[in-house]
Protein backbone atom coordinates (compact mmCIF):
# COMPACT_ATOMS: atom_id res chain seq x y z
CA UNK A 1 0.00 0.00 0.00
CA UNK A 2 1.02 3.58 -1.25
CA UNK A 3 -0.42 6.44 0.18
CA UNK A 4 0.27 10.30 0.15
CA UNK A 5 -0.31 12.91 2.82
CA UNK A 6 -0.78 16.47 1.76
CA UNK A 7 -1.72 19.95 3.63
CA UNK A 8 -2.61 21.92 0.85
CA UNK A 9 -2.82 25.43 2.61
CA UNK A 10 -6.59 26.10 1.13
CA UNK A 11 -4.78 26.09 -2.24
CA UNK A 12 -6.04 22.86 -3.96
CA UNK A 13 -5.42 23.24 -7.76
CA UNK A 14 -7.22 19.63 -9.07
CA UNK A 15 -4.34 19.73 -11.77
CA UNK A 16 -1.65 19.27 -9.30
CA UNK A 17 -3.66 16.76 -7.49
CA UNK A 18 -4.18 14.92 -10.98
CA UNK A 19 -0.85 15.25 -11.66
CA UNK A 20 0.34 14.12 -8.46
CA UNK A 21 -2.53 10.86 -8.55
CA UNK A 22 -0.74 10.51 -12.00
CA UNK A 23 3.03 10.76 -11.25
CA UNK A 24 2.88 8.88 -7.87
CA UNK A 25 0.47 6.74 -8.47
CA UNK A 26 -0.83 6.38 -4.98
CA UNK A 27 -3.32 4.25 -3.55
CA UNK A 28 -4.85 6.79 -1.41
CA UNK A 29 -4.05 10.46 -1.45
CA UNK A 30 -5.04 12.40 1.81
CA UNK A 31 -5.54 16.06 1.83
CA UNK A 32 -5.79 18.46 4.91
CA UNK A 33 -7.33 22.16 4.30
CA UNK A 34 -8.65 21.24 1.22
CA UNK A 35 -11.60 22.86 1.68
CA UNK A 36 -15.35 21.11 3.20
CA UNK A 37 -15.58 19.36 0.53
CA UNK A 38 -14.12 19.19 -3.26
CA UNK A 39 -15.77 21.23 -6.34
CA UNK A 40 -18.55 19.07 -8.33
CA UNK A 41 -16.47 20.02 -11.28
CA UNK A 42 -13.14 18.57 -9.60
CA UNK A 43 -14.47 15.05 -8.95
CA UNK A 44 -16.04 14.88 -12.43
CA UNK A 45 -12.34 15.12 -13.24
CA UNK A 46 -10.93 12.88 -10.75
CA UNK A 47 -13.70 10.46 -11.65
CA UNK A 48 -12.33 10.47 -15.39
CA UNK A 49 -9.11 9.10 -13.74
CA UNK A 50 -8.65 5.15 -12.45
CA UNK A 51 -9.30 7.37 -9.22
CA UNK A 52 -12.38 8.81 -7.30
CA UNK A 53 -13.50 10.98 -4.55
CA UNK A 54 -14.61 9.02 -1.22
CA UNK A 55 -16.62 10.88 0.80
CA UNK A 56 -16.38 10.48 4.36
CA UNK A 57 -19.00 12.14 6.71
CA UNK A 58 -18.56 13.38 9.90
CA UNK A 59 -14.60 14.72 9.24
CA UNK A 60 -13.95 18.07 7.17
CA UNK A 61 -10.56 18.51 7.71
CA UNK A 62 -9.58 15.10 5.34
CA UNK A 63 -10.40 14.52 2.49
CA UNK A 64 -10.15 11.00 0.30
CA UNK A 65 -8.74 10.19 -3.24
CA UNK A 66 -8.60 6.40 -3.73
CA UNK A 67 -7.91 4.45 -6.27
CA UNK A 68 -11.37 2.85 -7.87
CA UNK A 69 -10.01 -0.77 -7.94
CA UNK A 70 -8.78 -0.24 -4.13
CA UNK A 71 -11.13 -2.52 -1.88
CA UNK A 72 -11.28 -0.43 1.76
CA UNK A 73 -13.67 0.57 3.70
CA UNK A 74 -15.14 3.71 5.49
CA UNK A 75 -14.30 3.38 8.84
CA UNK A 76 -14.94 5.63 12.19
CA UNK A 77 -14.70 9.30 11.88
CA UNK A 78 -14.47 12.21 14.02
CA UNK A 79 -13.72 15.97 14.15
CA UNK A 80 -9.88 15.30 13.61
CA UNK A 81 -9.56 11.71 12.13
CA UNK A 82 -11.10 10.28 9.13
CA UNK A 83 -10.41 5.95 9.04
CA UNK A 84 -10.48 3.53 6.55
CA UNK A 85 -10.03 -0.56 6.71
CA UNK A 86 -7.89 -2.03 4.44
CA UNK A 87 -7.61 -5.58 4.25
CA UNK A 88 -6.80 -5.89 8.04
CA UNK A 89 -5.06 -2.53 8.40
CA UNK A 90 -6.82 0.68 10.26
CA UNK A 91 -5.43 3.47 7.97
CA UNK A 92 -6.25 7.08 9.97
CA UNK A 93 -5.47 10.46 8.70
CA UNK A 94 -5.34 13.05 11.21
CA UNK A 95 -4.99 17.03 10.77
CA UNK A 96 -4.89 17.67 14.83
CA UNK A 97 -4.92 20.82 16.13
CA UNK A 98 -2.35 23.82 15.64
CA UNK A 99 0.85 24.81 17.86
CA UNK A 100 0.28 28.22 16.37
CA UNK A 101 -3.28 28.55 18.86
CA UNK A 102 -2.26 26.18 21.32
CA UNK A 103 0.62 25.70 24.02
CA UNK A 104 2.20 22.77 23.78
CA UNK A 105 1.42 21.43 26.92
CA UNK A 106 -2.00 21.83 25.83
CA UNK A 107 -1.45 20.44 22.66
CA UNK A 108 0.06 17.07 24.89
CA UNK A 109 -2.85 17.08 26.99
CA UNK A 110 -5.11 16.49 23.58
CA UNK A 111 -2.77 13.87 22.64
CA UNK A 112 -2.79 11.65 25.64
CA UNK A 113 -6.86 12.22 24.80
CA UNK A 114 -6.45 11.30 21.23
CA UNK A 115 -4.42 8.45 22.15
CA UNK A 116 -7.03 6.86 25.11
CA UNK A 117 -9.75 7.28 22.22
CA UNK A 118 -8.14 5.76 19.50
CA UNK A 119 -7.27 2.82 21.95
CA UNK A 120 -10.72 2.47 22.85
CA UNK A 121 -12.22 2.74 19.35
CA UNK A 122 -9.65 1.03 17.04
CA UNK A 123 -8.06 -1.64 19.57
CA UNK A 124 -3.97 -2.20 21.34
CA UNK A 125 -1.25 -1.27 19.37
CA UNK A 126 0.36 -4.02 20.44
CA UNK A 127 -2.94 -6.96 18.45
CA UNK A 128 -4.10 -4.48 15.98
CA UNK A 129 -2.38 -2.99 13.02
CA UNK A 130 -3.24 0.82 12.78
CA UNK A 131 -1.22 3.19 10.46
CA UNK A 132 -1.76 6.60 11.60
CA UNK A 133 -0.54 9.64 8.71
CA UNK A 134 -1.22 13.20 8.62
CA UNK A 135 -0.70 16.64 10.15
CA UNK A 136 0.13 16.12 13.80
CA UNK A 137 0.96 19.91 14.26
CA UNK A 138 4.23 18.83 16.70
CA UNK A 139 7.17 17.13 15.74
CA UNK A 140 8.37 13.91 16.28
CA UNK A 141 10.24 14.34 19.19
CA UNK A 142 8.34 17.20 20.31
CA UNK A 143 7.17 15.97 24.25
CA UNK A 144 3.17 14.97 22.66
CA UNK A 145 4.43 12.60 20.74
CA UNK A 146 7.35 11.23 22.68
CA UNK A 147 6.19 11.30 26.40
CA UNK A 148 4.38 8.11 28.33
CA UNK A 149 1.57 10.50 28.99
CA UNK A 150 1.47 11.48 25.35
CA UNK A 151 1.37 9.51 22.37
CA UNK A 152 3.75 7.13 23.08
CA UNK A 153 5.54 6.78 20.12
CA UNK A 154 9.30 5.75 19.24
CA UNK A 155 12.09 6.63 17.04
CA UNK A 156 13.15 3.25 16.24
CA UNK A 157 11.33 -0.11 15.44
CA UNK A 158 13.11 -2.19 17.56
CA UNK A 159 10.81 -0.45 19.85
CA UNK A 160 9.69 -2.81 23.04
CA UNK A 161 5.94 -3.46 22.42
CA UNK A 162 5.25 -1.38 26.18
CA UNK A 163 6.54 1.18 28.46
CA UNK A 164 6.29 0.74 32.02
CA UNK A 165 6.28 3.66 34.53
CA UNK A 166 5.42 3.56 38.68
CA UNK A 167 3.74 -0.04 37.16
CA UNK A 168 1.66 1.80 35.00
CA UNK A 169 1.92 0.50 31.54
CA UNK A 170 1.48 1.50 28.18
CA UNK A 171 1.30 -0.03 24.27
CA UNK A 172 4.34 2.03 21.80
CA UNK A 173 3.83 3.29 18.42
CA UNK A 174 6.79 3.32 15.94
CA UNK A 175 7.27 6.92 14.13
CA UNK A 176 9.17 5.92 11.10
CA UNK A 177 9.14 9.80 10.39
CA UNK A 178 12.63 9.82 11.93
CA UNK A 179 13.93 8.03 9.14
CA UNK A 180 13.83 11.46 7.36
CA UNK A 181 16.22 13.85 9.28
CA UNK A 182 19.02 12.61 7.40
CA UNK A 183 18.05 15.35 5.30
CA UNK A 184 20.38 18.04 6.89
CA UNK A 185 19.49 20.77 4.15
CA UNK A 186 15.72 21.46 5.01
CA UNK A 187 15.00 18.44 7.72
CA UNK A 188 10.73 19.12 7.91
CA UNK A 189 7.52 19.36 5.80
CA UNK A 190 7.30 23.04 6.83
CA UNK A 191 9.08 25.83 7.93
CA UNK A 192 8.45 28.44 9.97
CA UNK A 193 10.53 30.22 12.58
CA UNK A 194 10.05 29.73 16.75
CA UNK A 195 10.25 30.90 19.33
CA UNK A 196 6.71 31.20 18.72
CA UNK A 197 3.21 30.68 20.93
CA UNK A 198 4.05 26.72 21.50
CA UNK A 199 8.04 26.66 22.01
CA UNK A 200 11.15 28.41 23.12
CA UNK A 201 13.65 27.43 20.47
CA UNK A 202 15.15 28.12 17.18
CA UNK A 203 13.89 25.96 14.65
CA UNK A 204 12.67 26.75 11.88
CA UNK A 205 11.93 23.34 9.84
CA UNK A 206 9.41 20.85 11.41
CA UNK A 207 8.50 17.19 10.64
CA UNK A 208 4.26 18.73 11.42
CA UNK A 209 3.43 15.78 8.56
CA UNK A 210 4.11 12.15 9.72
CA UNK A 211 3.73 8.11 9.69
CA UNK A 212 2.98 6.60 12.84
CA UNK A 213 2.47 2.65 13.06
CA UNK A 214 1.32 0.57 15.98
CA UNK A 215 3.77 -1.63 17.54
CA UNK A 216 1.91 -5.15 15.93
CA UNK A 217 2.13 -3.45 12.44
CA UNK A 218 5.97 -2.56 13.09
CA UNK A 219 6.78 -6.05 13.84
CA UNK A 220 4.92 -7.28 10.29
CA UNK A 221 6.47 -4.39 8.13
CA UNK A 222 8.71 -6.18 5.83
CA UNK A 223 9.24 -3.11 3.46
CA UNK A 224 8.79 0.62 4.27
CA UNK A 225 9.74 3.76 2.64
CA UNK A 226 8.70 7.11 3.35
CA UNK A 227 9.61 10.31 1.63
CA UNK A 228 8.80 13.59 0.26
CA UNK A 229 7.54 14.29 -2.79
CA UNK A 230 9.64 17.55 -4.18
CA UNK A 231 8.61 17.37 -7.55
CA UNK A 232 6.53 16.22 -10.45
CA UNK A 233 6.90 16.50 -13.87
CA UNK A 234 5.16 19.68 -14.34
CA UNK A 235 5.12 21.00 -10.68
CA UNK A 236 8.03 21.64 -8.34
CA UNK A 237 6.98 21.48 -4.83
CA UNK A 238 10.41 21.95 -3.18
CA UNK A 239 12.76 24.22 -4.73
CA UNK A 240 16.31 23.36 -4.47
CA UNK A 241 17.99 26.49 -5.34
CA UNK A 242 15.81 28.62 -2.36
CA UNK A 243 16.01 25.47 -0.37
CA UNK A 244 12.16 26.48 0.40
CA UNK A 245 8.45 24.73 -0.16
CA UNK A 246 6.35 26.04 -2.90
CA UNK A 247 2.19 25.57 -3.73
CA UNK A 248 1.44 25.15 -0.44
CA UNK A 249 3.61 25.62 2.81
CA UNK A 250 3.77 22.06 3.44
CA UNK A 251 5.56 18.85 1.70
CA UNK A 252 3.48 16.19 0.31
CA UNK A 253 4.25 13.02 2.32
CA UNK A 254 4.65 9.89 1.07
CA UNK A 255 4.07 6.55 2.68
CA UNK A 256 4.71 2.69 1.41
CA UNK A 257 4.21 -0.80 3.17
CA UNK A 258 4.47 -3.97 2.82
CA UNK A 259 3.33 -6.27 5.72
CA UNK A 260 3.98 -10.03 6.24
CA UNK B 1 -34.48 2.62 64.58
CA UNK B 2 -37.94 2.70 62.44
CA UNK B 3 -36.82 2.94 59.19
CA UNK B 4 -39.74 4.94 56.93
CA UNK B 5 -40.57 3.75 53.07
CA UNK B 6 -38.14 4.63 51.07
CA UNK B 7 -39.49 5.67 47.47
CA UNK B 8 -37.61 4.40 44.29
CA UNK B 9 -36.37 7.75 42.46
CA UNK B 10 -38.92 9.07 39.92
CA UNK B 11 -36.44 10.34 37.64
CA UNK B 12 -36.89 9.13 34.28
CA UNK B 13 -32.96 7.35 33.49
CA UNK B 14 -30.76 9.49 30.34
CA UNK B 15 -30.51 6.51 28.45
CA UNK B 16 -34.38 6.00 28.88
CA UNK B 17 -34.80 9.43 27.76
CA UNK B 18 -31.88 8.93 24.65
CA UNK B 19 -33.13 5.37 24.10
CA UNK B 20 -37.27 7.67 23.18
CA UNK B 21 -35.76 10.29 21.59
CA UNK B 22 -33.78 8.36 18.89
CA UNK B 23 -36.60 5.87 18.32
CA UNK B 24 -37.71 6.81 14.85
CA UNK B 25 -34.61 8.21 13.18
CA UNK B 26 -34.22 5.32 11.16
CA UNK B 27 -37.03 5.62 9.43
CA UNK B 28 -37.09 9.25 8.99
CA UNK B 29 -33.36 7.86 6.96
CA UNK B 30 -35.31 5.64 5.03
CA UNK B 31 -33.34 3.10 6.92
CA UNK B 32 -30.17 4.54 5.26
CA UNK B 33 -28.55 5.97 8.56
CA UNK B 34 -29.34 4.76 12.42
CA UNK B 35 -28.18 6.26 16.08
CA UNK B 36 -27.06 3.78 17.94
CA UNK B 37 -26.71 4.24 21.99
CA UNK B 38 -24.63 1.72 24.22
CA UNK B 39 -22.74 1.36 27.26
CA UNK B 40 -19.23 2.61 27.05
CA UNK B 41 -16.54 0.06 27.20
CA UNK B 42 -14.17 -0.62 29.83
CA UNK B 43 -11.01 1.69 28.49
CA UNK B 44 -13.39 4.23 27.39
CA UNK B 45 -14.24 4.68 31.01
CA UNK B 46 -10.65 4.70 32.02
CA UNK B 47 -10.07 7.74 29.92
CA UNK B 48 -13.22 9.58 30.07
CA UNK B 49 -13.28 12.94 30.82
CA UNK B 50 -16.90 11.79 32.67
CA UNK B 51 -15.71 10.51 35.98
CA UNK B 52 -19.53 9.24 35.63
CA UNK B 53 -20.46 5.75 36.82
CA UNK B 54 -22.87 4.80 34.53
CA UNK B 55 -21.53 6.02 30.84
CA UNK B 56 -23.14 5.79 27.75
CA UNK B 57 -22.06 6.77 23.83
CA UNK B 58 -24.94 7.33 20.62
CA UNK B 59 -23.32 7.03 17.47
CA UNK B 60 -24.36 7.59 13.74
CA UNK B 61 -24.24 4.51 12.17
CA UNK B 62 -25.31 2.84 8.84
CA UNK B 63 -26.27 -1.06 7.81
CA UNK B 64 -24.90 -0.22 4.68
CA UNK B 65 -21.38 0.89 5.93
CA UNK B 66 -21.00 -1.88 8.82
CA UNK B 67 -17.27 -0.32 9.77
CA UNK B 68 -18.73 3.31 9.49
CA UNK B 69 -19.36 5.06 13.08
CA UNK B 70 -19.35 8.78 14.04
CA UNK B 71 -19.95 9.47 17.44
CA UNK B 72 -22.21 12.12 18.11
CA UNK B 73 -22.19 12.38 21.86
CA UNK B 74 -21.44 10.92 25.18
CA UNK B 75 -23.02 11.00 28.60
CA UNK B 76 -22.78 9.83 31.85
CA UNK B 77 -24.25 10.13 35.50
CA UNK B 78 -23.90 8.92 39.20
CA UNK B 79 -26.25 7.36 41.68
CA UNK B 80 -28.63 10.13 42.26
CA UNK B 81 -29.23 10.07 38.45
CA UNK B 82 -28.76 13.94 37.89
CA UNK B 83 -27.01 16.10 37.08
CA UNK B 84 -26.17 14.13 33.85
CA UNK B 85 -23.46 14.80 32.11
CA UNK B 86 -22.60 15.31 28.37
CA UNK B 87 -19.24 15.52 25.97
CA UNK B 88 -20.74 16.93 22.04
CA UNK B 89 -18.33 16.54 18.99
CA UNK B 90 -16.64 20.01 18.65
CA UNK B 91 -18.13 21.04 16.00
CA UNK B 92 -21.74 20.69 17.10
CA UNK B 93 -20.70 22.03 20.05
CA UNK B 94 -19.18 24.76 18.72
CA UNK B 95 -22.14 25.55 16.36
CA UNK B 96 -24.50 25.66 19.50
CA UNK B 97 -22.05 28.03 20.94
CA UNK B 98 -22.02 30.64 17.77
CA UNK B 99 -25.95 30.34 18.63
CA UNK B 100 -24.97 31.58 22.23
CA UNK B 101 -25.53 28.45 24.28
CA UNK B 102 -22.25 29.14 26.19
CA UNK B 103 -21.90 25.02 26.42
CA UNK B 104 -18.88 23.84 28.10
CA UNK B 105 -16.58 20.93 26.75
CA UNK B 106 -18.69 18.88 29.23
CA UNK B 107 -21.74 19.52 29.63
CA UNK B 108 -23.75 19.53 33.10
CA UNK B 109 -27.53 19.37 33.53
CA UNK B 110 -29.02 19.53 36.33
CA UNK B 111 -32.51 18.15 35.37
CA UNK B 112 -34.67 15.89 32.59
CA UNK B 113 -36.00 18.64 30.79
CA UNK B 114 -32.53 20.58 30.10
CA UNK B 115 -31.35 17.25 29.14
CA UNK B 116 -33.85 16.48 26.50
CA UNK B 117 -33.96 20.04 25.32
CA UNK B 118 -30.26 20.09 24.67
CA UNK B 119 -30.27 16.65 23.12
CA UNK B 120 -33.09 18.35 20.90
CA UNK B 121 -30.62 21.12 19.65
CA UNK B 122 -27.92 18.55 19.31
CA UNK B 123 -29.82 16.85 16.75
CA UNK B 124 -31.75 19.92 15.25
CA UNK B 125 -27.60 21.50 14.28
CA UNK B 126 -26.89 22.07 10.41
CA UNK B 127 -23.79 19.98 11.72
CA UNK B 128 -26.02 16.88 12.53
CA UNK B 129 -28.00 17.24 9.47
CA UNK B 130 -25.68 17.83 7.55
CA UNK B 131 -23.50 14.91 8.17
CA UNK B 132 -26.81 12.52 8.07
CA UNK B 133 -27.46 13.72 4.75
CA UNK B 134 -23.82 12.80 3.77
CA UNK B 135 -24.10 9.17 4.96
CA UNK B 136 -27.73 8.88 3.27
CA UNK B 137 -26.01 9.93 0.33
CA UNK B 138 -22.91 7.09 -0.01
CA UNK B 139 -25.21 4.42 1.84
CA UNK B 140 -27.78 4.59 -1.05
CA UNK B 141 -25.27 4.48 -3.63
CA UNK B 142 -25.95 1.15 -5.24
CA UNK B 143 -22.08 1.04 -6.61
CA UNK B 144 -20.56 1.53 -3.67
CA UNK B 145 -16.75 2.31 -4.09
CA UNK B 146 -15.73 0.03 -1.20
Amino acid sequence: MKFIFWNVKNRLNIEIILEILKHESPGLLFLAEAGKVLKNEDIERIQKTDYEYLDNPGCDRIRIIKKKDLKISLSKQSDYYSSLKYENVVIISVHLPSQMYQHMDGLKRYFRDLRTELDSEFGSSIEKDIVIVGDFNVNPFEKPLIDFDGFSASNSIKLNKEATHLKTKKALYYNPTWMLYSNAKFPGTKYFKRPSASAFDILEHHFLDQVIISYSMSQKVIYQKIELLEKTTNYTFFDQVTNSIKISDHLPLIYEYKIA
Amino acid sequence: MKWENFQESQKELPEVIVEKMISGFSTATNELAELRMSNASELALIGSKLKTRFQFRVQLLSNRLPDYALKVFEFGYNVDIYPVKIILTPSIMEELNNKGEGLTSIISLDDQERFQRLLELVFSTARFKEVVGGLMKIARKSDLPF
